[in-house]
């Protein structure tokens, strides 16, 4: 392996890229053309550019291939989102005589078709959430589907019960994904979870899960190499999400003790050697008050927190994906974990209006530095954030030596870092920080939505802000685009969040 | 003398020119840089503030928080009697909720619209009646374009 193509952009992109020049490999970045010299494209040994704008130019297998081909490429690395999770991109990688640097496509396959996943776990012992899978052609008729659907829901009530969650078999990040607490809203909530998976994976097919409230999203990170070596790196803790996106992990998890680690660990691991993984993988969990524990997936990929697990055990998990894909063992000693690290996830989104993606100039971006602060971005000052690409912007992480000095360098880091031009979810994140939940560590999946119960609202404007306005006002100063920006309210809200 | 638009209506704010740096009530204001203020009260240390002009808006971060004010120009619109309701980003539309002559009020949900793999709704921007509506279901839509026009009833 001399030279990784990484098939991504953006923040991660950029991660990609960086471990290679550490590991002396050379690198080649792809780019759509709307991202002509985007930071991705700067880091890398060469760029090749793909035809298309947007996210589509970056799902193009044949034109991802041939820049590997053109450009000298002997491996692929695909980050995460876009083509990371599609076996048949994975196959078409090795069918091409290159490097796949991920699992096998049969391992990508079984764990990312849910109900598939679901089975496979129980059989290999793993604990999954009281559910039931529904057969259904994944393209089938529409209307006698549904019925299938709705009689497979309702002989399995006993078993599940309300409030169940409805869930997209080829899905992730909370699309295709609905709440229903009582029979009367299940055939709506069906409708709109299979048009919205059919619209997002082309895969209408949904299973059930009983909805555990209050279970904290608990994730176990594994690697394994060619040799037969799987390993877990501890667990990280996800429970606080917005419309089923993360926005805040830390590691370790507030209320893990050793024993209960060990468990989680040995699953995670089971799970992974069940598919015959290889490479970065992270097993996901609902933990609930009483230590019970449930598989919910594995996301066969390296994930955007991954971070947070590097800072407490040391490990270079990009570098370790890079070893093993050469066929090298793993560099990794017995597990200890050291200090605390917390990430939040920088979004250009308005907190303040439902979460809803926004756009604009990064007039101003200066982020963090000091002691204990990572920022990992694909942006830089002066760049515009498109409503192409997903939202967000950047990650933040921060190390500690314990859990209450991490929060206070986290609020630290959020408060010297300057955004202006786009609104972010940068002040919503600094808010969180101060909750008694997150303080105390008592976090849960629906933390967001019980703490800020009607949304969350912008800190009033003072009089020093009015004053520092009204003389940036004044003067000739930096001037960025045009009267696009509209302050009126978006006179749009997101439906997703209301009607998981 | 400066004007934002604010929740209550329009706020005045009048800085003076004092020597290099600028007056605003009890706040002392300096210029730093392009971007940069130092913000002196008395009787507290000075803080530092970012602020850029974008388009009508000013932009500013203080004591870790970022705010937007829209100036109020001298001439600027007054705002129309027309609202147009306009996809905020691209994606397609997956119902049309209202039709022609319907009445409407504030926060009716218009549109149905599929955009970032989620389903979103485009509400109406005031009362009043649907005079047009520009797209079918299906269709798919640009950032910016007019979905639906609502006009303002007047009595």
């Amino acid at each position: 392996m001399r030279s990784v193509l990484v098939a991504n952009r953006g923040e991660i992109a950029c991660r990609v890229l960086r471990a290679c020049t550490e590991a002396g490999l050379d690198s080649v970045a792809i780019f759509a053309e709307d991202e002509v010299g985007s930071l991705h494209t700067e880091l890398a040994t060469r760029s090749v550019g793909l035809s298309g704008e947007g996210p589509s130019a970056y799902l193009d297998v044949d034109a991802i291939l041939e820049a590997a081909r053109s450009s000298g490429a002997d491996a692929v690395h695909p980050g995460f989102g876009f083509l990371s999770e599609r076996a048949d991109f994975a196959r078409a990688v090795v069918a091409a005589g290159l490097v796949w640097i991920g699992p096998s496509p049969d391992a990508i396959e079984r764990m990312g078709d849910k109900m598939t996943a679901r089975i496979t776990m129980r059989e290999a012992g793993v604990p999954v959430i009281p559910g039931c899978e529904i057969e259904t052609d994944s393209t089938g008729d529409d209307e006698r589907d549904l019925l299938t659907v709705l009689e497979a829901v309702e002989s399995a009530e006993v078993e599940v019960g309300f409030p169940l969650l409805l869930k997209a078999s080829a899905g992730g990040g909370g699309k295709g994904m609905r709440e229903v607490t009582s029979r009367e809203g299940l055939e709506e909530a069906l409708r709109s979870a299979r048009r919205e998976a059919m619209a997002a994976f082309g895969d209408g097919r949904v299973y059930l899960e009983r909805l555990l409230r209050n279970a904290r999203h608990v994730e176990v990170q594994v690697l394994a190499d060619a040799h037969g070596r799987t390993v877990h790196l501890g667990e990280r803790e996800c429970s606080i999400q917005r419309r089923h996106q993360k926005v805040f992990e830390e590691a370790p998890c507030p209320v893990m003790d050793e024993e209960l680690r060990a468990r989680m660990g040995a699953a995670a691991v089971a799970a992974a050697e069940a598919v015959e993984y290889v490479g970065a993988g992270t097993v996901e969990f609902l933990l609930e008050a009483d230590g019970t524990f449930h598989f919910l997936e594995m996301n066969t990929r390296i994930q955007v927190e991954h971070p947070i697990t590097e800072a407490i055990t040391g490990v270079d998990i990009v570098a370790e994906q890079l070893r093993i894909a050469s066929g090298e063992r793993m560099q990794v000693g017995d597990l200890h974990l050291q200090g605390h690290a917390i990430e939040v996830r920088i979004y250009a989104e308005d907190p303040s209006n439902e979460f809803l993606p926004s756009i604009g100039p990064l007039a101003v971006f200066r982020p963090p530095t000091g002691p204990g602060v990572r920022f990992d971005t694909g942006v830089r000052e002066g760049d515009n954030v498109s409503p192409s690409y997903d939202p967000m912007l950047a990650k933040l992480v921060v190390h500690a030596p314990n859990r209450a000095h991490a929060l206070a360098r986290m609020r630290r880091a959020l408060d010297d870092f300057v955004v202006l031009g786009t609104t972010t979810n940068v002040s919503f994140l600094r808010d969180l920080l101060d909750q008694e939940a997150v303080v105390g560590g008592h976090t849960h999946t629906m933390l967001i939505d019980e703490v800020y119960p009607s949304g969350w609202t912008a800190p009033s404007v003072g009089e020093a802000a009015r004053a520092v306005a009204a003389c940036a006002a004044s003067v000739p100063t930096r001037s960025v685009g045009g009267s696009s920006s509209s302050a009126e309210p978006s006179p749009f809200i997101t439906v997703g969040r209301r009607l998981p | 003398m400066v004007e934002f638009r604010a929740p209550e209506g329009t706020v005045e704010v009048h800085p003076f020119p004092d020597g290099t740096s600028w007056v605003v009530g009890d706040h002392r204001l300096t210029r730093l840089d392009d971007v940069r203020w130092s913000v002196k009260e008395v009787g507290r240390s000075a803080r530092i503030a970012h602020a850029v002009r974008v388009g009508d808006d000013v932009w500013l971060h203080l004591d870790g928080c970022v705010h937007r004010l829209s100036l109020v120009e001298p001439g600027a619109r007054s705002g129309g009697a027309e609202g147009g309701c306009t996809a905020p980003m691209p994606g397609a539309v997956l119902d049309v909720l209202v039709n022609v002559g319907d009445e409407v009020e504030a926060g009716t949900p218009l549109v149905v619209m599929e955009a970032m793999k989620m389903e979103h709704r485009v509400l109406a921007p005031t009362d009043g009646t649907v005079v047009a509506v520009h797209v079918e279901v299906g269709a798919r839509v640009q950032q910016g374009q007019t979905l639906v026009d609502v006009e303002t009833d007047v009595n």
